[in-house]
């Protein structure tokens, strides 16, 4: 999961690509990368998350994502009607609707949770749980010029917990498990991911005086550079 | 939905996507970039031509360092003698480059052309470059990095280029900035790249322009200095910015946007809200 993918594979390859460009440029890249490989638009736009937007047409606002879309229309999970009107959309059965309704989306901070769950066996229900959040942030204060900070992150989990209509709906069951993965993952990009970027810069630029001094500059050099090929020469080959 | 169902786009509109993309290309990460977009090409659509000119914008763009034996210097448009021709302001020799391989070879049997720097400002170049040399060796050390110190008509350039890459352990960086000296008085700009992509991606891109500032000095060397010490002055205070911005980060922008736990400081009672739920729909 962790590492990039080598193969012919076009969805790999887009989602390498989608990992080294500029995350605050998700949807410009999105939309490079789909004109390049038509062929795997709708793959591709379920794989890669994108920054919500919420419904310029009337009435109550409603995010849109590729998880309400059919075709170029967009269904509002209040009056589940398709905006622009179409009347052969995807509409979710009966009970998943009951428990849309009752749901609270969240649009502030981006994140996207998408659970799968199993119909239920004797009273156990297992939840597949993908989490994507995006957090993009500009600074131009005088000290800092302009600054981008920005970057996405998805992780998964599973989780079967017993389901009853009364002590464990599957809204509960749900609930907890998209709050505990937001807590997780709000801490893990910022303590990790963040903060990660500081310590690239610093690797590059040090703020305190290095190396030792006396120490030949040519040679300090030539070691790197030989460090750094060795390096590439790894990763190109894993 | 078929395939037919997508507009194709012209191999013209396919190459501006991919030059767009590498040009966009992460810290040394250009030819990671480049294998994954051949892969979504028609095949040899990018000529080697194109490819060189493609990377030679992009090493014209970001100042990347280039392998000249056992050392490395910055490409920069200050530095061009021609498309694959650079000068080594360092040894004062003529370089060959290759844009697509970062690397570089002196050419010996060729002297630089006569302009290539400015006669009249010489003394004050090379004071410059020592000054500056040192100032990369103390605060560069990290990964690889050089500066070039060019001159015209009166104007002299300072570019300085560092970066680190460590693909293996998903992340790069780079750090350059550009200097001039014209009339007494110092401007430049620095810019920033860092990229974390183990399991994620996220990128910090930071642009700093610093103001003209005088630089006074009886003679060369105390010219030099004095540009070092600005240049220092001015890249370090953009480093303790940063760094205060991270801090100021984690307790007001972040928070501001999605607290770690709510503002009742324990977590959410889902059974409780959804009987709550439940009550107000049926009592509609």
């Amino acid at each position: 999961m962790s590492g990039l993918v080598d193969s012919p594979d076009p969805i790999a390859s887009s989602l390498n690509i989608m990992r080294r460009l500029p995350p605050n440029r998700i949807e410009q890249n999105l939309s490079g990368l789909l004109n390049l490989s038509p062929s795997i638009t709708d793959e591709l736009l379920q794989r890669v998350d994108q920054p919500l937007e919420t419904s310029p047409a009337s009435g109550r606002p409603f995010i849109l994502s590729d998880y309400n879309r059919d075709g170029d229309s967009y269904r509002s999970p209040w009056t589940n009607e398709y905006s622009p009107l179409i009347t052969d959309g995807f509409k979710p059965s009966q009970k998943l609707r009951d428990l849309e309704d009752k749901y609270v989306k969240k649009g502030a901070w981006n994140s996207i949770h998408v659970v799968e769950a199993s119909p239920p066996t004797s009273g156990q229900s297992t939840y597949k749980l993908t989490t994507t959040i995006m957090v993009t942030m500009d600074t131009t204060g005088k000290e800092c010029g302009a600054t981008n900070l920005a970057g996405s992150m998805t992780r998964q989990t599973t989780q079967t917990c017993p389901v009853n209509d009364t002590t464990n709906p599957h809204l509960t069951n749900i609930g907890k498990m998209i709050e505990d993965m937001e807590i997780e993952m709000r801490s893990n990009m910022h303590g990790l991911y963040l903060l990660k970027t500081s310590q690239v810069v610093n690797n590059v630029r040090s703020a305190y005086m290095g190396p030792k001094q006396g120490m030949d500059h040519t040679k300090i050099l030539s070691e790197s550079v030989a460090k750094h090929g060795a390096q590439r020469k790894v990763d190109s080959e894993s | 939905m078929s395939d037919e169902e997508y507009e194709e786009v012209s191999d013209e509109e396919k190459l501006q996507i991919a030059q767009h993309f590498l040009l966009s290309s992460p810290p040394g990460q250009f030819d990671e970039v480049l294998a994954d977009v051949k892969k979504l090409l028609p095949p040899s659509l990018i000529s080697p031509e194109m490819l060189t000119g493609i990377a030679r914008a992009y090493n014209t763009r970001h100042s990347s360092l280039i392998t000249v034996g056992d050392k490395v210097m910055p490409i920069c448009k200050e530095a061009e003698i021609d498309a694959t021709k650079y000068v080594d302001s360092v040894s004062k020799k003529m370089v060959k480059v290759d844009h697509t391989k970062w690397s570089g070879t002196v050419v010996e049997d060729k002297p630089l052309p006569p302009t290539a720097f400015d006669a009249s400002v010489e003394g004050k170049r090379t004071a410059i470059l020592s000054a500056v040399e040192d100032y990369v060796t103390k605060h560069f050390g990290g990964g690889r990095a050089a500066c070039g110190v060019y001159s015209k008509a009166g104007k002299i350039t300072v570019v300085i280029s560092g970066d680190k890459v460590n693909l293996k352990n998903f992340w790069s960086g780079a750090w350059h900035s550009t200097w001039t000296l014209e009339s007494g008085e110092l401007s430049g700009v620095a810019k920033l790249k860092a990229h974390y992509f183990e399991e994620g991606n996220v990128q910090l891109q930071t642009t700093k322009e610093f103001p003209k500032v005088a630089i006074g000095g009886a003679d060369d060397e105390t010219v030099g200095k004095a540009v070092a010490e600005e240049i220092f002055k001015a890249e370090q205070a953009l480093q303790m910015a940063l760094g205060a911005m991270y801090i100021n980060m984690s307790e007001e922008t972040l928070k501001s946007m999605r607290r770690v736990m709510p503002i009742t400081r324990s977590k959410m009672e889902w059974n409780l809200q959804a009987h709550k739920m439940v009550k107000q729909l049926h009592t509609k």
